[in-house]
Protein backbone atom coordinates (compact mmCIF):
# COMPACT_ATOMS: atom_id res chain seq x y z
CA UNK A 1 0.00 0.00 0.00
CA UNK A 2 2.82 2.38 0.73
CA UNK A 3 4.35 1.40 -2.58
CA UNK A 4 1.39 2.33 -4.25
CA UNK A 5 1.09 5.55 -2.51
CA UNK A 6 4.49 6.56 -3.60
CA UNK A 7 3.91 5.39 -6.86
CA UNK A 8 1.04 7.73 -7.26
CA UNK A 9 2.35 10.72 -5.54
CA UNK A 10 5.45 10.40 -7.92
CA UNK A 11 3.63 10.41 -10.98
CA UNK A 12 1.33 13.42 -9.92
CA UNK A 13 4.18 15.10 -9.08
CA UNK A 14 5.31 15.18 -12.91
CA UNK A 15 1.61 15.59 -14.41
CA UNK A 16 1.19 18.18 -16.73
CA UNK A 17 -1.49 20.78 -16.62
CA UNK A 18 -4.79 19.81 -18.19
CA UNK A 19 -5.37 23.05 -20.03
CA UNK A 20 -1.00 22.91 -21.25
CA UNK A 21 -2.09 21.36 -24.67
CA UNK A 22 -4.32 24.22 -25.38
CA UNK A 23 -2.29 26.67 -23.97
CA UNK A 24 0.65 25.59 -26.61
CA UNK A 25 -1.92 25.31 -29.41
CA UNK A 26 -3.05 28.97 -28.90
CA UNK A 27 0.47 30.00 -28.22
CA UNK A 28 1.67 28.24 -31.83
CA UNK A 29 -1.24 29.43 -33.45
CA UNK A 30 -0.64 33.03 -32.54
CA UNK A 31 2.77 32.44 -33.99
CA UNK A 32 1.98 31.14 -36.70
CA UNK A 33 -0.67 33.21 -37.73
CA UNK A 34 -0.93 36.64 -36.31
CA UNK A 35 2.20 37.43 -34.67
CA UNK A 36 3.73 37.59 -38.93
CA UNK A 37 1.28 39.79 -39.84
CA UNK A 38 1.67 42.50 -36.93
CA UNK A 39 5.07 43.44 -38.83
CA UNK A 40 2.55 44.63 -42.02
CA UNK A 41 0.52 46.69 -40.37
CA UNK A 42 -0.48 49.66 -42.58
CA UNK A 43 1.56 52.99 -41.26
CA UNK A 44 -0.63 55.62 -40.91
CA UNK A 45 0.94 59.31 -42.64
CA UNK A 46 0.90 61.94 -40.56
CA UNK A 47 -1.04 65.07 -41.51
CA UNK A 48 0.65 67.54 -43.24
CA UNK A 49 -0.02 70.58 -40.69
CA UNK A 50 1.29 69.06 -37.78
CA UNK A 51 5.13 70.60 -38.80
CA UNK A 52 3.86 74.08 -38.97
CA UNK A 53 2.43 73.80 -35.42
CA UNK A 54 5.39 71.78 -33.83
CA UNK A 55 7.22 74.91 -35.42
CA UNK A 56 5.31 77.49 -33.70
CA UNK A 57 5.64 75.87 -30.48
CA UNK A 58 9.59 75.23 -30.22
CA UNK A 59 11.78 78.09 -29.06
CA UNK A 60 14.10 79.58 -32.02
CA UNK A 61 18.41 79.43 -31.44
CA UNK A 62 18.31 83.17 -31.09
CA UNK A 63 16.14 82.81 -27.99
CA UNK A 64 17.50 79.58 -26.68
CA UNK A 65 20.97 81.64 -27.20
CA UNK A 66 19.52 84.38 -24.91
CA UNK A 67 17.84 82.04 -22.70
CA UNK A 68 20.77 80.57 -22.16
CA UNK A 69 23.03 84.05 -21.86
CA UNK A 70 20.28 85.10 -19.24
CA UNK A 71 20.82 81.78 -17.12
CA UNK A 72 24.70 82.35 -17.18
CA UNK A 73 24.49 86.13 -16.33
CA UNK A 74 21.97 85.38 -13.31
CA UNK A 75 24.12 82.65 -12.56
CA UNK A 76 27.40 85.27 -12.59
CA UNK A 77 25.66 87.69 -10.62
CA UNK A 78 24.53 85.19 -8.39
CA UNK A 79 28.39 83.91 -7.66
CA UNK A 80 29.06 87.91 -6.84
CA UNK A 81 26.50 88.48 -4.66
CA UNK A 82 27.68 85.86 -2.82
CA UNK A 83 31.29 86.45 -3.00
CA UNK A 84 30.56 90.10 -1.78
CA UNK A 85 28.18 89.17 0.65
CA UNK A 86 31.26 86.49 2.22
CA UNK A 87 33.72 88.66 1.89
CA UNK A 88 31.79 91.29 3.77
CA UNK A 89 30.61 89.03 6.75
CA UNK A 90 34.20 88.03 6.82
CA UNK A 91 35.55 91.51 7.35
CA UNK A 92 32.73 92.16 9.58
CA UNK A 93 33.30 89.87 12.31
CA UNK A 94 37.04 90.21 11.78
CA UNK A 95 38.23 92.35 15.04
CA UNK A 96 39.65 95.39 13.58
CA UNK A 97 43.22 95.62 14.63
CA UNK A 98 43.57 92.26 12.95
CA UNK A 99 44.09 93.14 9.53
CA UNK A 100 47.27 92.59 7.17
CA UNK A 101 48.07 96.23 7.95
CA UNK A 102 47.09 96.07 11.33
CA UNK A 103 49.37 93.26 11.72
CA UNK A 104 52.56 95.04 9.72
CA UNK A 105 51.75 98.19 12.64
CA UNK A 106 51.93 95.72 15.78
CA UNK A 107 55.10 94.47 14.34
CA UNK A 108 56.31 97.90 13.98
CA UNK A 109 55.50 98.59 17.36
CA UNK A 110 56.97 95.85 18.76
CA UNK A 111 60.35 96.56 17.27
CA UNK A 112 59.65 100.19 18.65
CA UNK A 113 63.38 100.59 19.77
CA UNK A 114 65.06 98.93 17.03
CA UNK A 115 63.11 100.46 14.31
CA UNK A 116 62.98 104.25 15.16
CA UNK A 117 63.00 105.14 11.44
CA UNK A 118 59.01 103.07 11.08
CA UNK A 119 58.08 105.43 13.90
CA UNK A 120 59.37 108.42 12.13
CA UNK A 121 57.64 107.38 8.61
CA UNK A 122 54.21 106.80 10.92
CA UNK A 123 54.52 110.54 12.42
CA UNK A 124 56.00 112.27 9.42
CA UNK A 125 52.73 110.76 7.24
CA UNK A 126 50.28 110.99 10.02
CA UNK A 127 51.69 115.17 10.42
CA UNK A 128 51.03 115.20 6.82
CA UNK A 129 47.30 113.91 6.93
CA UNK A 130 46.84 116.78 9.79
CA UNK A 131 48.02 119.54 7.66
CA UNK A 132 45.53 118.49 5.11
CA UNK A 133 42.98 118.04 7.13
CA UNK A 134 43.54 120.54 10.01
CA UNK A 135 39.91 119.51 11.72
CA UNK A 136 40.28 115.71 12.02
CA UNK A 137 40.17 115.04 16.10
CA UNK A 138 42.66 112.70 15.89
CA UNK A 139 45.51 115.17 15.23
CA UNK A 140 45.40 115.60 19.24
CA UNK A 141 47.20 112.27 18.69
CA UNK A 142 50.36 114.41 17.76
CA UNK A 143 50.46 116.68 21.05
CA UNK A 144 49.54 113.19 23.08
CA UNK A 145 52.84 111.57 22.01
CA UNK A 146 55.17 114.81 21.78
CA UNK A 147 53.78 115.03 25.76
CA UNK A 148 54.93 111.42 26.25
CA UNK A 149 58.31 111.72 24.40
CA UNK A 150 59.19 114.69 26.96
CA UNK A 151 57.97 112.80 29.54
CA UNK A 152 60.07 109.64 29.05
CA UNK A 153 63.35 112.52 28.45
CA UNK A 154 62.46 114.06 31.77
CA UNK A 155 62.25 110.26 33.55
CA UNK A 156 65.69 109.43 31.51
CA UNK A 157 67.53 112.37 33.13
CA UNK A 158 66.02 112.01 36.77
CA UNK A 159 67.47 108.02 35.97
CA UNK A 160 70.67 109.80 34.89
CA UNK A 161 70.92 111.93 38.17
CA UNK A 162 69.71 110.03 40.94
CA UNK A 163 69.77 106.29 39.58
CA UNK A 164 67.51 103.48 38.67
CA UNK A 165 64.50 102.38 40.90
CA UNK A 166 61.14 100.31 39.92
CA UNK A 167 58.81 103.06 40.07
CA UNK A 168 60.52 105.11 37.13
CA UNK A 169 60.92 101.64 35.38
CA UNK A 170 57.40 101.50 35.75
CA UNK A 171 56.51 104.83 34.66
CA UNK A 172 58.90 104.61 31.58
CA UNK A 173 57.10 100.87 30.43
CA UNK A 174 53.93 102.68 31.01
CA UNK A 175 54.77 105.41 28.95
CA UNK A 176 56.46 103.03 25.88
CA UNK A 177 53.16 101.01 26.30
CA UNK A 178 51.66 104.25 25.48
CA UNK A 179 53.45 105.50 22.68
CA UNK A 180 53.08 101.90 21.34
CA UNK A 181 49.46 102.75 21.65
CA UNK A 182 49.13 106.27 19.87
CA UNK A 183 51.37 105.10 17.14
CA UNK A 184 49.36 102.24 16.54
CA UNK A 185 46.48 104.39 16.35
CA UNK A 186 48.37 106.55 13.85
CA UNK A 187 49.27 104.29 11.69
CA UNK A 188 45.16 102.91 11.40
CA UNK A 189 44.08 106.24 10.71
CA UNK A 190 46.60 106.60 7.72
CA UNK A 191 45.84 104.26 6.05
CA UNK B 1 22.08 62.77 -42.94
CA UNK B 2 23.69 60.35 -40.41
CA UNK B 3 21.71 60.44 -37.23
CA UNK B 4 24.50 61.22 -34.83
CA UNK B 5 25.22 64.60 -36.93
CA UNK B 6 21.10 64.64 -37.17
CA UNK B 7 21.08 64.58 -33.48
CA UNK B 8 24.03 66.65 -32.46
CA UNK B 9 22.47 69.34 -34.88
CA UNK B 10 19.27 68.83 -33.43
CA UNK B 11 20.71 70.05 -29.86
CA UNK B 12 22.28 72.46 -31.70
CA UNK B 13 18.72 73.93 -32.50
CA UNK B 14 19.08 73.91 -35.98
CA UNK B 15 15.65 74.22 -37.57
CA UNK B 16 16.28 72.31 -40.77
CA UNK B 17 17.78 69.18 -38.92
CA UNK B 18 14.66 69.11 -36.53
CA UNK B 19 11.84 69.00 -39.70
CA UNK B 20 14.44 66.53 -41.19
CA UNK B 21 13.97 64.33 -37.57
CA UNK B 22 10.44 65.23 -37.89
CA UNK B 23 10.14 63.85 -41.18
CA UNK B 24 12.05 61.00 -40.58
CA UNK B 25 10.08 59.51 -37.48
CA UNK B 26 6.48 61.55 -37.88
CA UNK B 27 4.47 58.82 -39.61
CA UNK B 28 6.04 55.73 -37.30
CA UNK B 29 5.30 57.60 -34.38
CA UNK B 30 1.77 59.30 -35.86
CA UNK B 31 0.72 55.71 -36.36
CA UNK B 32 1.49 54.35 -32.49
CA UNK B 33 -0.49 57.74 -31.50
CA UNK B 34 -3.44 56.48 -33.85
CA UNK B 35 -2.83 53.16 -32.93
CA UNK B 36 -3.26 53.84 -29.11
CA UNK B 37 -5.69 56.48 -29.00
CA UNK B 38 -7.86 55.06 -32.46
CA UNK B 39 -9.08 58.62 -33.14
CA UNK B 40 -6.66 60.68 -35.94
CA UNK B 41 -7.34 64.47 -34.72
CA UNK B 42 -6.21 63.01 -31.04
CA UNK B 43 -3.11 61.31 -32.73
CA UNK B 44 -2.56 64.71 -34.50
CA UNK B 45 -2.34 66.61 -31.06
CA UNK B 46 -0.27 63.93 -29.66
CA UNK B 47 2.60 63.99 -32.58
CA UNK B 48 2.51 67.48 -32.24
CA UNK B 49 3.19 67.91 -28.20
CA UNK B 50 5.33 64.72 -28.28
CA UNK B 51 7.95 66.76 -31.12
CA UNK B 52 7.72 69.70 -28.85
CA UNK B 53 8.60 67.61 -25.95
CA UNK B 54 11.19 65.84 -28.40
CA UNK B 55 13.18 69.36 -29.13
CA UNK B 56 12.71 71.17 -26.10
CA UNK B 57 14.69 68.06 -24.10
CA UNK B 58 16.83 66.56 -26.78
CA UNK B 59 19.68 67.62 -25.09
CA UNK B 60 18.91 65.03 -22.32
CA UNK B 61 19.43 62.26 -25.25
CA UNK B 62 22.71 60.49 -24.22
CA UNK B 63 22.10 57.68 -26.88
CA UNK B 64 21.33 54.89 -24.11
CA UNK B 65 18.96 53.76 -26.15
CA UNK B 66 18.16 54.45 -30.19
CA UNK B 67 16.99 57.90 -31.05
CA UNK B 68 13.73 55.94 -32.81
CA UNK B 69 12.90 54.09 -29.13
CA UNK B 70 13.58 57.65 -27.00
CA UNK B 71 11.23 59.67 -29.28
CA UNK B 72 8.39 56.75 -29.31
CA UNK B 73 8.83 56.46 -25.76
CA UNK B 74 7.77 60.23 -25.36
CA UNK B 75 5.18 59.44 -28.16
CA UNK B 76 3.32 56.25 -26.03
CA UNK B 77 3.77 58.56 -22.92
CA UNK B 78 2.29 62.02 -24.80
CA UNK B 79 -0.37 59.69 -26.05
CA UNK B 80 -1.74 57.96 -22.73
CA UNK B 81 -1.40 61.57 -21.09
CA UNK B 82 -3.93 63.04 -23.69
CA UNK B 83 -6.24 59.96 -23.40
CA UNK B 84 -6.18 60.73 -19.40
CA UNK B 85 -6.93 64.48 -20.11
CA UNK B 86 -9.59 63.09 -22.53
CA UNK B 87 -10.93 61.27 -19.73
CA UNK B 88 -10.86 58.36 -22.18
CA UNK B 89 -9.59 55.81 -19.33
CA UNK B 90 -8.12 52.54 -20.63
CA UNK B 91 -10.58 49.75 -20.41
CA UNK B 92 -9.67 46.59 -19.03
CA UNK B 93 -13.25 44.78 -19.51
CA UNK B 94 -13.01 41.93 -22.39
CA UNK B 95 -16.56 41.68 -22.89
CA UNK B 96 -16.24 45.17 -24.44
CA UNK B 97 -15.87 44.64 -27.49
CA UNK B 98 -16.24 47.36 -30.62
CA UNK B 99 -19.28 46.31 -32.38
CA UNK B 100 -17.33 47.67 -35.54
CA UNK B 101 -15.82 44.10 -35.46
CA UNK B 102 -19.25 42.28 -35.71
CA UNK B 103 -19.39 43.20 -39.41
CA UNK B 104 -15.87 42.08 -40.20
CA UNK B 105 -15.64 39.70 -43.07
CA UNK B 106 -12.37 37.86 -43.19
CA UNK B 107 -9.75 39.01 -45.60
CA UNK B 108 -6.12 38.01 -46.08
CA UNK B 109 -6.01 42.24 -46.26
CA UNK B 110 -4.09 43.31 -43.32
CA UNK B 111 -6.64 45.94 -42.53
CA UNK B 112 -8.78 43.23 -41.32
CA UNK B 113 -6.08 42.50 -38.51
CA UNK B 114 -5.68 46.05 -37.70
CA UNK B 115 -9.48 46.49 -37.62
CA UNK B 116 -9.45 43.76 -35.37
CA UNK B 117 -6.78 45.10 -33.00
CA UNK B 118 -7.98 48.52 -32.85
CA UNK B 119 -11.61 46.94 -31.68
CA UNK B 120 -10.02 45.71 -28.89
CA UNK B 121 -11.01 47.13 -25.09
CA UNK B 122 -8.56 50.37 -25.08
CA UNK B 123 -6.02 48.96 -21.93
CA UNK B 124 -5.79 45.46 -23.69
CA UNK B 125 -5.03 47.05 -27.34
CA UNK B 126 -2.11 49.33 -25.49
CA UNK B 127 -0.58 46.41 -24.00
CA UNK B 128 -0.99 44.37 -26.78
CA UNK B 129 0.46 47.31 -29.06
CA UNK B 130 3.64 48.30 -26.40
CA UNK B 131 4.39 44.57 -26.51
CA UNK B 132 3.89 42.74 -29.53
CA UNK B 133 3.52 45.48 -31.93
CA UNK B 134 6.24 47.81 -30.35
CA UNK B 135 8.46 45.43 -28.70
CA UNK B 136 8.29 46.57 -24.92
CA UNK B 137 9.01 44.33 -22.57
CA UNK B 138 6.26 43.78 -19.52
CA UNK B 139 8.43 46.01 -16.95
CA UNK B 140 8.59 48.74 -19.44
CA UNK B 141 4.54 48.40 -20.20
CA UNK B 142 4.13 48.31 -16.32
CA UNK B 143 6.15 51.44 -15.89
CA UNK B 144 4.60 53.41 -18.45
CA UNK B 145 0.77 52.80 -17.81
CA UNK B 146 1.45 52.45 -13.87
CA UNK B 147 0.24 48.71 -13.52
CA UNK B 148 2.04 45.41 -12.45
CA UNK B 149 3.95 43.51 -14.50
CA UNK B 150 1.25 40.57 -13.41
CA UNK B 151 -1.36 42.83 -15.19
CA UNK B 152 0.60 43.43 -18.34
CA UNK B 153 0.85 40.35 -18.84
CA UNK B 154 -2.72 39.18 -18.26
CA UNK B 155 -3.68 41.52 -20.41
CA UNK B 156 -1.64 40.40 -22.96
CA UNK B 157 -3.22 37.07 -22.55
CA UNK B 158 -6.90 38.39 -22.88
CA UNK B 159 -5.84 40.45 -26.05
CA UNK B 160 -4.60 37.77 -27.90
CA UNK B 161 -7.15 35.45 -27.16
CA UNK B 162 -9.84 37.74 -28.33
CA UNK B 163 -7.78 38.15 -31.33
CA UNK B 164 -7.49 34.73 -31.94
CA UNK B 165 -11.09 34.50 -31.38
CA UNK B 166 -12.13 37.07 -34.16
CA UNK B 167 -9.80 35.97 -36.56
CA UNK B 168 -9.00 31.52 -35.92
CA UNK B 169 -12.49 30.90 -37.61
CA UNK B 170 -11.27 32.63 -40.53
CA UNK B 171 -8.00 31.84 -40.66
CA UNK B 172 -7.59 28.36 -42.48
Amino acid sequence: MEDFNQFKLDNQKYLPPKDLWSKIEFDLDYQNNIKPLLEQLPEQTAPSHIWGEIEKNIPSGRMRLLKRKWVVQTAAAIVLLALGFGLGSWFNTKPLSTPGVGYYQVKTISNLEEDQQSINDVLDEYVKKCKYYPNENSCSLVNDFTDLVSAKAELEDIIKRMGNSENIMQQLRRIELEKTRIIRNMAQRIL
Amino acid sequence: MEEQKLIAACKANDRLAQQLLYNRYANAMFTISYRITKDKELAADVLQEAFVRVFHYIYTFRGESTLGAWIKTIVVRSALAILKKEKKELSYDIGEVDESTANLHFSHDIDYLEKAILSLPSGYRTVFLLVEVEGYTHQDVADLLGVSVGTSKSQLFYAKKRLRELISPKIE
